[in-house]
């Protein structure tokens, strides 16, 4: 399977209702540093859950494993790797 | 058949402002305003009790029916997982405060946010298949008593409220078919444990109403030989704003067929579906009314009303 780009997250981001100021979103940078607030972060967490089919859990979240678009990338391919 | 007559509401005078608690728990006015959507909750007296809220929403109930509509009341029960009392069952004593016959079935339903919805069913069976023609059906869960002030996730949200729905055989509306659904594996994302207070895994809350709202919202209407657009609104729990904006979006649902109005009182639990209907009772373009009610269990449950020719 091809891995997922950063373009794709971001397009499943962009397909949520969460407002983001993407010309100046830095993808190394956290996301609630950004502009997204708690619910937005659930938001567009399970926006990834379920076009990807993967189960993303409450720890890896507090582990900070989600919150840039870069941790996203790196994590949401290891787990489909794992699927 | 029995259906819906008249709703009585109270909703707690006392309003403590989320706004002035912003600060406190960390998030900003827009976050409040815009987010959540509730600028203020409900609070009952702390010497009130659940049954308390029932006697105030049936006295609501009482203004604005003739008084003789209330007798000879057959059936009484009341939605709450905050009673008075662990025993006995609330409905027992809501039946003495009112002076109700003693010829009366009465028994408590214990389900939060879905309760609403399943009572409905549940009181409507039972009073058919017992041949009783009048009943009313009490919503009172006073979350203040289980809620703890420091916790963002559930400070900001619930208020206090109670209704009283009057079911008769010459219902206003009639019931359709429901819809029902629980997902037992989820239990502890709104749970409140022996001598602990309420605690709600918010991402849990939201993921379950994303994916199971509308799959039970079209099967409801499947049960119901309905489409989307026989629909006049549909009036979901009202959980919070940004719960209900994801889901209209999601079920691609015009804005004014989605009401959200509980701004300025929060979110009472199974009392936000009957308070909210209230105001659509006296409409009459509203034809066929979708309720859905969905948490703690994690449950979830939808059913039709259809206004009936009168």
């Amino acid at each position: 399977m091809s891995s997922v780009t950063h373009d794709e997250i971001v397009s499943v981001i962009k397909k949520t209702d969460v407002k983001l100021d993407w010309e100046k979103i830095d993808p190394k940078e956290s996301l609630s540093e950004q502009g997204a607030d708690s619910l937005d972060m659930i938001n567009i967490i399970f926006a990834i859950q379920e076009k990807y089919g993967i189960e993303i859990t409450d720890k890896s979240i507090s582990d900070g494993e989600w919150l840039s678009i870069e941790k996203m990338v790196i994590n949401l391919n290891k787990s489909l790797q794992q699927k | 058949m029995i259906g819906i007559n008249n709703i009585g509401c109270h909703i707690a005078s006392e309003r403590i402002s989320n706004i002035e608690k912003a600060e406190k728990h960390g998030v900003t006015h827009d976050f409040i305003m815009k987010k959540i959507g509730i600028a203020s909750v409900a609070r009952k007296k702390s010497s009130e009790k659940a049954s308390d809220l029932c006697a105030l929403a049936y006295a609501d109930l009482l203004a604005r029916v003739n008084e003789s509509t209330l007798d000879d009341i057959e059936f009484l029960c009341v939605c709450t997982q905050n009673g008075d009392y662990q025993l006995p069952q609330t409905s027992a004593i809501v039946q003495s405060k009112l002076g109700i016959s003693k010829n009366c079935a009465a028994f408590d339903i214990s389900l939060g946010c879905s309760g609403y919805v399943y009572s409905l069913h549940i009181a409507k069976s039972f009073m058919d298949a017992s041949g009783l023609k009048k009943g009313l059906l009490f919503t009172s869960d006073p979350y203040s008593e289980i809620i703890d002030p420091n916790d963002k996730n559930t400070d900001l949200l619930f208020g206090d409220g109670a209704t009283a729905t009057l079911l008769t055989d010459n219902p206003v509306f009639d019931l359709g078919n429901g819809a029902f659904e629980t997902d037992g594996k989820m239990f502890e994302h709104l749970i409140k444990r022996d001598n602990e207070k309420l605690v709600m895994n918010g991402r849990g809350i939201f993921n379950f109403a994303m994916t199971h709202v509308p799959e039970i919202v079209t099967r409801c209407l499947n049960a119901n030989a309905l489409r989307k657009e026989e629909i006049d609104f549909f009036l979901l729990h009202q959980a919070n704003k940004y719960i209900i904006d994801n889901l209209r979006r999601r079920m691609k649902l015009e804005q004014e067929k989605v009401p959200f109005l509980i701004k300025e009182y929060g979110n009472t639990v199974s009392s936000s579906i009957p308070i909210v209907l209230r105001e659509y009772l006296d409409k009459t373009d509203k034809i066929n009314i979708l309720i859905c009610g969905f948490g703690v269990g994690l449950s979830i449950a939808a059913s039709v009303l259809r206004r009936k020719n009168r």
